[in-house]
């Protein structure tokens, strides 16, 4: 328990040394007036911009700034997007801007981070059953390959041999898919898993062969351990051994290593997005990057931080549910 | 060997033959290896590491690592020969008719499962039960090997148990079938004595009940002596002697028999003598090897034993040894070589002085708002000096605070309160630095795998404090640096060497003289040779002792094996719980101890002499040590010594002598004492 929350503090701590390096490293290249023109268009009069300038506060100097941000921030409003805000001419909030469109891209990370792990376990487990035998340098090969191409590469080359030539999935995804709301998208993408199958296969591709190398390097350790042995003196079958004595074992170090790859799997479906042309987060960041939209790119780092953050407290907590020696303390008498 | 098959005997290994492959060459680990074992017999295999005697055991539970395989020889278990048999032909041998206990208990269980639910699926992999039938057989297997609160401990995570508990759990489960035959592969070796003594105490019990035959592999003579009926002895490979136990420590053939004997050191007598010790190294199984394997180490051989290699021939009833020139019968001659070690008289210049010192290591607290700060109270107030010349011995179970006593001298802890200090300097007044006492005091350590960094060569190694010093450069420290080598009894070519390319023996002689590059007053030696086979561990006793008596050095020599203890220290000190119980004389303390730990720890040192360990009388020590965390109050041996009374509740004994220079803290000691103010 005091473990936990020693590791919650951790976790503010760090997404506040994240928010400090967000907010002031940019502000070294762009000055406010660039954002404030692209608000309010070429023509604007200086007036006219000293009064953006004003109205958002970005006239003060930069901490007084960056502490409005921290405490807002903190109330959960990141303020208003200035891009979407000019397109649309009302107001937009980051929040509304984010909120329209994480559900795509969580629906996009998370089914195939799913499926990676489901794929990477069994491999991992049978490749350290057969270690140096042909499976396991076949295997070996076809991860390394997989594991080593650009991700941008790989959705390529997909899009080109299956979308094109074979017809199994689809080039890009619907745009009507922006319009779909948040509590329809699950159903309408369900409806529609034959425009996801490249996109996920893209991330996929991206994240199984750490996971598989990870978990069949975990197996072997156990596999020469002790218990495992004794698991076989009792006469127990090399399937009971592999299931009950090898695979549980060698899932617990997994936990942390599946957590530790979030960052990287958002990483990787920003490539995706942007090849599928898929409106989700990635897409979203890019623009506001490009543009300067800072409340939205703030808000946006501070999420991911925060989700990586969370999954790895998630993996720590499910390692103590998985291992009895960090649930229980290991100094018990 | 004959082919028929004898009723008789349970198992028979005919010719066995173990081979490992290697990434470069072939290793024959076991070659042309016969013995029987019969119906509830006892057959202890015998050797050091790298004999093949594990490997032995684990062929016949058909369990070889990957790259081992049987490449010659048959293994008969009721007939039926196991070579060769499909796994699953196997699957209803182990654990059903042949069951295993591995050797360390820590790591033998699966972590992350319940120890009954362990127990439950060894028995029903081999009976079509329910789980409630199952449990009831496990919780009964449980409670028979002696496990104290067995419901309670049923559902516990073998992390959760000490590791007398958790062997006593793997007996339970390779038990619970009722197998014919166990293969116990040093049962007892990672434990301290008195838990040794309970172990083999509950498999000698249940082996009688249950008409059970053991294999018995070990490599701790005196276990062999108090608990087999027969013995094969091996070496390198192969068996050099087979024969009753009674007749093997009696009328011993093969040399190396004797000299195995010979190498280990005794608590039995007044006088500890000279240790024999084989010199030289076990053969290097990957180069071939001509005529007989032991010859390079042994005293008698001859022309002959170059030539071919000695098979195992019949002496009488049941005793065979592959020996061209074996000892005569009746030669007794076990420690013919060793001259009675003189009893020193200790010097009157004191070296090193502990003032009640005490350390007390914080525990993290519970709660998070909880101010309650709770300690491991891991050394208290320990007084005691180490005079100039001397070897002051310390003793005790793991978990005793001899560790710790060595670490705060070397000042690798602090101590929460009392103080060290030494003559040369005063650690706790004067501003003296580490740089400094380094020059007085140096470390041994246990491992001498791990104390070695394996990127350094050994120059580099034995340098390193030279270097630090910056007293000695360039030439002259080469020079030094070869002349400690010398003196450790290595040769001048290890000097460019790596680690890796030495032996533990060789590595813990680096150790060695890498601690004697300064010169220093005082070495502490924390178990230093507790990982070596007998053969070396004699050697590398005898070495520490020539070089104290050449240097006039001291050692804190800290070890749970009291008859290494025995051999070596000129006083010896008992610890247990972090406090000093007993401190005097060795030869003393070890004959007519004055506390009942002391007593207890001595019945419990298994005696390597068939007649003396049948004739001990057998009180052991119960229970196990309790936590340092909240010790007893009062006596802190109190709830496991078998004279507590009341007043060692309430009451901490205060130190009394109980002869020259020997203390004890206890209020009913087994020797007359006079009472003394507490030594402060």
């Amino acid at each position: 328990m005091r473990y936990l929350l020693s590791r919650l503090a951790q976790g503010v701590l760090t997404l506040f040394g994240v928010s400090l390096l967000t907010f002031f490293l940019p502000k070294f290249f762009q000055a406010p007036t660039g954002l404030a023109v692209q608000v309010l268009g070429q023509r604007a009069t200086p007036h006219a911009i000293l009064g953006f300038l004003h109205e958002y506060g970005l006239d003060r100097s930069l901490p007084v700034q960056y502490w409005h941000w921290l405490v807002a921030a903190l109330h959960g409003n990141f303020g208003i997007s200035y891009q979407a805000t000019a397109t649309q001419g009302t107001p937009v909030t980051v929040n509304q801007l984010i909120g329209s469109n994480v559900w795509r891209s969580i629906w996009l990370t998370f089914v195939p981070t799913i499926l990676s792990v489901l794929i990477a376990i069994p491999i991992g487990l049978t490749q350290a059953v057969r270690r140096n035998r042909p499976y396991d340098h076949v295997m070996t090969t076809v991860v390394y390959v997989v594991y080593s191409t650009p991700a941008v590469l790989v959705c390529l080359l997909l899009v080109y041999y299956f979308a094109i030539q074979i017809h199994v999935g689809t080039v890009s995804i619907d745009a009507l898919a922006v319009q779909i709301s948040p509590s329809a998208f699950p159903m309408w993408a369900l409806h529609h898993l034959r425009q996801f199958i490249l996109p996920f296969v893209g991330i996929i591709a991206l994240s199984v062969g750490g996971l598989t190398r990870f978990m069949r390097g975990s197996a072997l350790d156990t596999l020469v351990q002790d218990h495992v042995r004794t698991a076989r003196a009792k006469g127990a079958s090399p399937t009971r051994v592999l299931f009950k004595h090898v695979l549980r074992p060698s899932l617990i170090p997994m936990l942390t290593i599946i957590g530790l790859s979030i960052p990287s799997i958002i990483g990787g479906a920003l490539i995706v997005e942007s090849v599928f042309n898929y409106p989700g987060m990635g897409i979203l960041a890019v623009r506001a990057t490009t543009v300067g939209d800072f409340t939205v790119v703030m808000a946006l780092t501070i999420y991911t931080a925060g989700l990586t953050v969370i999954g790895n407290y998630l993996a720590d907590i499910f390692t103590a549910i998985a291992d009895p020696r960090v649930r229980l303390g290991k100094g018990r008498n | 060997m004959t082919d028929t098959f004898s009723l008789m005997n349970l198992l028979e290994v005919r010719n066995l033959q173990i081979t490992y492959k290697l990434r470069t060459s072939d290793v024959v680990a076991v070659d042309d290896v016969s013995f029987s074992i019969a119906a509830g017999e006892c057959l202890g295999v015998v050797g050091e590491s790298g004999c093949g005697k594990t490997t032995v055991g684990m062929a016949i539970m058909q369990l070889l690592a990957g790259n081992g395989h049987i490449s010659a020889g048959e293994i008969l278990l009721n007939g039926k020969n196991l070579v060769g048999l499909p796994d699953k032909e196997l699957r209803k041998f182990r654990g059903r008719t042949v069951a295993l206990i591995p050797q360390d208990p820590m790591t033998s269980l699966n972590p992350v499962m319940r120890i009954g639910d362990q127990v439950v699926e060894a028995y029903r992999i081999h009976h079509r039960v329910s789980k409630k039938v199952a449990a009831e057989r496990a919780l009964e297997m449980l409670r028979m090997v002696e496990i104290p609160n067995a419901e309670e401990r049923f559902n516990q995570y073998p992390f959760e148990l000490s590791g007398g508990l958790r062997q006593r759990v793997i007996i339970a489960m390779a038990l619970v079938c009722e197998p014919q035959l166990l293969i116990a592969d040093e049962p007892t070796t990672a434990l301290d004595v008195t838990i040794q003594a309970q172990i083999l105490d509950v498999l000698d019990n249940l082996r009688e009940k249950y008409k059970l035959a053991v294999m018995l592999i070990t490599h701790d003579m005196g276990v062999i002596a108090s608990r087999t009926d027969r013995v094969v002895v091996m070496y390198a490979g192969r068996a050099a002697e087979e024969a009753s136990t009674s007749e093997i420590f009696r009328d011993m053939r093969h040399p190396y028999t004797r000299a195995l004997l010979a190498s280990v050191p005794s608590i039995e007598g007044d006088q500890p003598t000279r240790l024999h010790s084989i010199p030289g190294l076990p053969p290097d199984l990957t180069k071939p090897i001509e005529g007989c394997r032991f010859r390079a180490r042994c005293e008698f051989a001859t022309e002959e034993c170059r030539r071919a290699e000695p098979s195992l021939t019949a002496s009488g009833d049941g005793h065979r040894f592959a020996c061209f020139n074996p000892l005569s019968i009746g030669w007794d001659g076990v420690r013919e070589s060793g001259a009675a070690i003189p009893i020193r008289r200790r010097g009157d210049e004191i070296l090193v002085s502990l003032q009640n010192l005490t350390k007390d290591f914080p525990l993290r607290a519970k709660g998070i708002f909880t101010r309650e700060r709770r300690v491991v109270s891991a050394v208290s107030d320990i007084t005691l000096d180490v005079y100039r010349g001397e070897t002051l011995g310390i003793v005790g179970e793991s978990g005793s605070g001899k560790t710790t006593v060595g670490k705060l001298i070397m000042g690798l802890e602090k101590p929460t309160s009392g103080s060290i200090s030494f003559t040369d300097a005063d650690p706790s007044h004067a501003p003296v630095t580490q740089l400094a006492l380094a020059k007085i005091r140096q470390m041994i350590f246990q491992d001498p795998y791990a104390s070695l960094n394996p990127r350094k060569r050994i120059v580099d190694l034995i340098g390193e404090p030279l270097d630090i010093q910056g007293t000695l450069k360039g030439p002259e420290q080469t020079r030094r640096i070869g002349e400690l080598l010398d003196e450790v009894g290595l040769p001048q070519e290890s000097l460019y060497r790596y680690p890796h390319e030495l032996s533990g023996g060789q590595r813990q002689r680096v150790g060695l003289a890498r601690a004697m590059a300064l010169q220093p007053a005082i070495i502490i030696a924390d178990e230093p040779v507790s990982s070596l086979d007998v053969s070396i561990q004699a050697q590398m006793l005898n070495l520490l002792s020539d070089l104290r008596d050449e240097k006039g050095l001291s050692y804190l020599f800290i070890s749970h094996d009291l008859a290494v203890v025995r051999y070596i220290a000129d006083r010896i000190g008992v610890m247990y719980l972090g406090k000093l119980v007993e401190i005097g004389p060795a030869h003393q303390v070890f004959t007519q101890p004055a506390h009942h730990y002391t007593r207890a720890l001595l019945d419990a040192v298994p005696v390597a002499n068939p007649d003396a360990a049948r004739g001990r009388s057998g009180s052991r020590l119960g229970g196990e040590i309790p936590s340092a965390i909240d010790p007893p109050s009062g006596c802190r041996f109190r709830t496991r010594c078998p004279a507590a009374t009341e007043e060692c509740t309430a009451v901490e004994p205060t130190y009394a002598e109980a002869g020259d220079n020997h203390l004890v803290a206890c209020h009913h000691p087994l020797r007359a004492t006079v009472a003394i103010r507490a030594k402060v």
